[in-house]
């Protein structure tokens, strides 16, 4: 499991990389929230490079959303291949933070 | 993972493939999580049958007695700020699968010859067809 970590118009942007599974989370999920959560600042999440998606990683998403929501910060996360989508959609994750099709519309979601 | 080569010698759809390892990777961790002394010498089988259009799943161990399905429906998501963090795998395995079913071993556990005797027993069905992603089994809650 990478992380990258990027900045476009001061919105942090982490690119993910690999499988967001119980092995993968508990190798990256420090390092995501402290890279998102302290600046306050809005992120978007690229999860174009992850090929597996099992609960931990939504559970990740949700509680690093939610520690930034708390500062006024968004989330919005896009590029999610089919196999990850159906994960998103069957938990509803995409009912509490936005999922996009492509970076630009993911910064127009968290813009506001 | 090492059921692949089963999935390809019978043609399995992503789809489907993709469902079979979320369930076994939720399966797996509870059971490794709440089932499990660290440091024991405990064992976990897991078996896999297709027939039918369906996969079946079970997953045996002899850990601590655990029945992951007692855990109560879990509340909708309604908004992040109360959004819960529990549960989700076991919710996540009911709706991607068609049937799901959990057994506890009776009488005290014996090992004969080093053999395996399981406590708990997890079955799983899912469906294999040809639907895309993003369409749960129907009927699913």
């Amino acid at each position: 499991m990478e992380m990258t970590i990027g900045e476009i118009d001061q919105i942090t942007k982490v690119s993910l990389a690999g499988r967001l599974d119980t092995a993968g989370v508990s190798r990256i999920q420090d390092r995501f929230a402290d890279t998102i959560v302290p600046t306050g600042r809005h992120a978007v999440i690229d999860l174009s490079h992850v090929g597996f998606m099992a609960s931990l990683g939504i559970r990740m998403l949700i509680s690093t959303t939610r520690a930034l929501s708390s500062k006024g910060g968004r989330i919005a996360l896009y590029g999610a291949n089919p196999a990850v989508m159906e994960i998103i959609e069957t938990t509803s994750l995409n009912e509490i933070v936005p999922v996009a099709a492509s970076e630009g519309e993911a910064i127009a979601l968290v813009k506001g | 993972m090492l059921l692949a080569p089963i999935f390809a010698a019978h043609s399995l759809p992503a789809p489907t493939v993709n469902r079979i390892e979320v369930v076994l990777e939720e399966l797996i961790s509870n059971v490794i999580r709440h089932g499990f002394t660290p440091g024991s010498q405990q064992s976990l089988r897991v078996r896999c049958s297709i027939a039918d259009g369906l996969v079946e799943l079970v997953v045996e161990d002899d850990g601590t007695p655990f029945n992951p399905l007692a855990a109560p429906e879990p509340v909708p998501f309604e908004r992040i700020e109360t959004a819960r963090l529990g549960g989700l795998g076991v919710a996540l395995v009911r709706k991607l699968s068609t049937g799901l079913h959990y057994e506890q071993a009776q009488g005290p556990k014996f090992r004969a010859d080093g053999g395996f005797a399981f406590v708990n027993r997890v079955t799983v069905q899912l469906a294999i067809d040809e639907r895309e992603f993003g369409r749960p089994p129907d009927g699913g809650p």
